[in-house]
């Protein structure tokens, strides 16, 4: 039925618009500064004996004492959500997501570390166990991932870069935050 | 010459469009009705030029040739050239439409989508004038034909008589003008956008936060003051004597008793009147609050007309295109509420009003053969009643047939056969909402109802945390009620505690709070049951729904919250109830989109956040579960040793069916029989029965005969007998037990569960 409501359908088609519209300016603007900026600003965390990193551009802030609500049902990596100065943040367990071997965190006993990321769709808080420097890397320094990774892990992992004789991981922040139960 | 940027105005004129195109559209069905109506006709001819002017303003050439063809034809009405006919509506709509249509592509080319020139083509044929055909067509290319007209202007409907006569002067200038004129037409109102509404909201939302944190902090202050009057009630009672003994003593204390004393004293004053101030205040700031709350809310508060005003048009297509006569009553149109609410109700009614059109309304033959008008009716009502709106849309059709939906949702598994027996028509009605269950092709046996009503349950009640109501009478209509929260910020929730952590349950889907005996759980086809109010209520626990390991449970009494939606009930076993209170509703982030349960969480007074359950999905997974429970109990039973089975000898027979229902939906099997002599037959014949369920007065062989018979005939005498009579004097009971009966129900005390309970302790 193509008639029923036409207003409706264009108030709505402008509203989609307006958001596609915001998001290409967004996206644009992102682009500029990438390949614009010659090094890549990382921040270093470390999942058991592993060390990640994400682009410093999509980290939010850095929390080291929350409580976490835990929400029932909800997938094993997603711990609950905290109160970020009266924010809703979800927290993510990354290295439950990625299938990594991390300390295990006590969330009872212990509150382990967060970093809070964001991407243009969603903002959440990675538990990690611990959390290194900042460092700028050269952008042609960084390197497609291993390919010895598996396959369920490379694709949350967007590249990776020799630092100190360490080989880290950049973690892929697009495919690590995807909103949950969207078509669900 | 001004320079400005066209496109950057695109948007201003899409929202502005969208007001027309809606005045418009409304402008056309009133016309057909009206067809005089100068008042009208100069709004559209003045709503059709101001189309036409904008958009060429912002260079959408298209919309302002139809604008003009429209402005054309309404013209002639206008001066009396040509009458306004029905059969105008049509290209009148079709030409709105394209209008939308274009506005939506913003300019983008649209000739493979929209032939333009053909509507242009009709729009002539219409206006009587093949001629202006050419005048359109260097419009385009020509020279803006005229400004749009000043709406800021004291008497608009004269200067637009001087501007339709085609004032021509090509002038950009003029455009920068009239952007000018158009902001100075909003003198009482500022346009402001949603998002800074919204944002101003959630300010205010962090507000009330705060005042809940004072209030609970002036709790705290009071119970620290009564403490204090404790300490000083004490204090008094060993003060004499300490004083005494102080006194006595050489190396005494006395000073610092003295000291002591007046520092309490001193305490319990200051700290009385800090609570005093304190209590004050915190009142003083509560209504300030609650106002401002009040206040921002009615920012974004608009009546429901903006969403109504747009059914008589759909309405009218959709009747055309089932071939129905209809026509919409709307009322209430200025009962306000929430933008976003607004935004949210506008699907489901959609659906509701086309299942009406498309199902409810029969076709002009039927209505007339059925003894009704031609004409079917919908009725849309809105009202408010306390902190909710209620939406009706009542139509005057055929109705739903309760029988046909309990049939159909039998044969598609949603309900067992003994399930759908034991629903009262309401409860049946209400199986429409089921999810998926419209999609089914049994539903066109069932009037199709239910055709997206899933859509509709899922926006009511998930998202707007309303309710849902459908009553309908076969042959006379079905009236759809929606409830719905006048805003979606603030609602009152009961908070529990259940596996250790809190949970937040709205008071609105809450029908009763119990704190139940763990003896009054009745197991029932492997359910668990309670009974209330002479209805079984399956009750969970709500750990087990949400996946949680077992809490601590205090007291002997189980706390159960009942809630109820779309006709069923379930009681929710937690472990205790914290209290009731207001709470803002937060999203749980842009990460968690949707999750099952959870409808959102809420900040409390101490930081701490309590996700919001959604109760729609509880009951959804506890049926499962149950269902599942059920499953396992009943393959265990018929591993076991089959289903048990029962004779009924009974002559009323509403009673004797009545008996029937209540054992078959326990899971037995059920022979009857209308007499006492009919029964043994049976028995005789060698029908094996686990039970006999006899009545006393009944023809040829009452029930005391018959429980003689079988208990001296010693192949049947191992069979159970209950005798369920409305005799009760003490001397009948003694007759009974005499004959050898095995339990004696009288009728007045007799419901299902004490049937069920007897039947079952005798065959165990």
């Amino acid at each position: 039925m193509n008639n029923e409501s036409p207003i409706i359908r264009e108030s709505l088609a402008q509203q989609s618009l307006d958001i596609l519209r915001m998001r290409a300016e967004s996206l644009s603007l992102a682009e500029d500064e990438e390949t614009t900026a010659e090094t890549l600003g990382l921040l270093l965390f470390r999942l058991g004996e592993e060390w990640y990193a994400v682009p410093i551009a999509g980290v939010r802030e850095i929390i080291n004492d929350f409580v976490l609500t835990p929400i029932p049902r909800v997938p094993e990596f997603i711990r609950g959500v905290m109160n970020v100065r009266g924010e809703i943040v979800s927290v993510t367990d990354i290295a439950v997501l990625m299938r990594i071997a991390s300390d295990g965190h006590r969330f009872e006993r212990e509150l382990p570390a967060a970093i809070i990321v964001r991407t243009e769709l969603c903002v959440s808080a990675l538990v990690v166990d611990e959390i290194g420097d900042i460092v700028e890397v050269a952008r042609e320094s960084v390197e497609p991932p291993l390919a010895t990774l598996d396959r369920s892990q490379v694709e949350f992992i967007s590249g990776s870069v020799y630092l100190d004789g360490r080989l880290i991981g950049i973690v892929n922040l697009d495919r690590v935050l995807e909103p949950i139960g969207e078509n669900s | 010459m001004v320079e400005f940027d066209r496109s950057a105005f695109i948007k201003k004129f899409q929202e502005e469009a969208t007001e027309y195109l809606q005045r418009l559209n409304e402008g056309v069905i009133t016309l057909e009705a009206e067809p005089e109506n100068r008042e009208l006709i100069d709004q559209m001819l003045r709503d059709a030029h101001t189309l036409k002017g904008s958009s060429r303003m912002v260079g959408l050439i298209e919309i302002s040739d139809v604008a003009h063809r429209l402005e054309d034809i309404m013209v002639k009405v206008r001066d009396g050239d040509m009458r306004y006919a029905p059969e105008m509506s049509d290209v009148f709509f079709e030409a709105l439409d394209t209008i939308v249509f274009l506005s939506e592509s913003a300019g983008a080319d649209v000739s493979g989508e929209a032939d333009i020139p053909a509507l242009l083509e009709r729009l002539a044929v219409v206006a009587g004038n093949g001629a202006l055909d050419e005048a359109a067509e260097d419009a385009p290319a020509g020279p803006m034909p005229e400004a749009p007209p000043a709406p800021a202007a004291q008497s608009p409907a004269k200067e637009q008589k001087s501007a339709s006569k085609g004032v021509k002067k090509p002038s950009p200038k003029k455009a920068v003008h009239d952007e000018e004129t158009l902001q100075t037409r909003v003198q009482h109102t500022v346009r402001v956008r949603t998002e800074q509404v919204d944002r101003l909201l959630n300010l205010v939302s962090e507000v009330v936060i705060a005042q809940i944190k004072d209030e609970q902090r002036s709790r705290d202050l009071r119970s620290l003051q009564a403490l204090m009057n404790e300490t000083n009630q004490l204090w008094s009672r060993v003060r004499t004597t300490a004083m005494n003994m102080a006194a006595n003593d050489s190396g005494g204390f006395s000073e610092e008793l003295e000291m002591l004393d007046e520092l309490l004293a001193d305490q319990r004053k200051r700290l009385g009147s800090i609570v005093k101030v304190d209590a004050e205040d915190a009142s003083r700031a509560s209504t300030v609050v609650s106002d401002l709350q009040e206040q921002s809310m009615a920012l974004r508060m608009l009546p429901v007309s903006t969403v109504f005003n747009t059914f008589p048009r759909s309405v009218r297509d959709l009747a055309h295109q089932f071939n129905k006569d209809v026509e919409l009553e709307i009322e209430g149109g200025d009962t306000e509420l929430d933008k976003k609410v607004l935004e949210e109700i506008n699907d489901p009614l959609i659906h509701i009003m086309r299942n009406a059109v498309d199902h409810g309304i029969e076709s002009p033959a039927e209505r007339v053969a059925a003894g009704k008008p031609a004409k079917g009716t919908i009725r849309l009502a809105a009202k408010q009643e306390g902190d909710h709106i209620i939406i009706e849309i009542a139509d005057d059709g055929a109705g739903i047939d309760p029988e046909k939906v309990r049939a159909a949702a039998v044969r598609k598994g949603y309900v067992s056969q003994t399930e759908a027996k034991s629903m009262s028509d309401r409860e049946a009605s209400y199986l429409i909402f089921e999810a998926g269950f419209s999609t089914s092709a049994i539903i066109t046996e069932i009037s199709g109802r239910g055709v997206g009503m899933d859509v509709v349950r899922e926006f009511i009640v998930e998202k707007l945390k309303g309710s849902l109501d459908v009553t309908s009478v076969l042959g006379q209509g079905t009236t759809f009620r929606l409830t719905i929260p006048l805003t979606l910020a603030i609602i009152r929730a009961l908070l529990v505690s259940t596996g250790g952590r809190t949970y937040a349950i709205p008071t609105a889907s809450i029908e009763e709070t119990l704190r139940i005996d763990p003896a009054e759980v009745i197991k029932v086809e492997g359910r668990e049951v309670i009974r209330r109010q002479r209805r079984t209520i399956p009750i969970v626990h709500l750990r087990d729904v949400l996946g949680l390991e077992a809490g601590e449970v205090s007291g002997r009494k189980l706390p159960v919250v009942t809630v109820g939606f779309s006709g069923h009930r379930i009681g929710f076993l937690v472990d205790s109830f914290v209290g009731e209170q207001q709470i803002v509703i937060k999203t749980l982030g842009t990460h968690l989109v949707r999750v099952d349960n959870v409808a959102g969480v809420t900040i409390l007074g101490a930081g701490e956040v309590v996700p919001i359950l959604n109760v729609p999905d509880l009951m959804h997974h506890a049926r499962q579960l149950a269902g599942m429970r059920t499953r396992q109990a009943a393959a265990a039973k018929k591993a076991e040793s089959g289903p048990k089975r029962i004779l009924i000898c009974e002559d009323s027979f509403t009673t004797r069916e009545l008996e029937r229902s209540i054992f078959e939906a326990a899971g037995y099997d059920v022979e009857t029989a209308i007499d006492g002599a009919l029964g043994l037959a049976k028995l005789r014949e060698g029908l094996r029965v686990h039970a006999v369920v006899t009545d006393v007065q009944m023809p040829n062989m009452t029930g005391f005969e018959l429980t003689r018979a079988i208990k001296s005939d010693s192949r049947l005498k191992a069979i159970p007998v209950i005798i369920v009579t409305s005799l009760e004097r003490e001397e009948e009971k003694a007759e009974g037990i005499e004959a050898g009966a095995d339990a004696y129900i009288t009728k007045s005390v007799f419901n299902q569960d004490t049937l069920i309970d007897t039947v079952e302790r005798l065959i165990r």
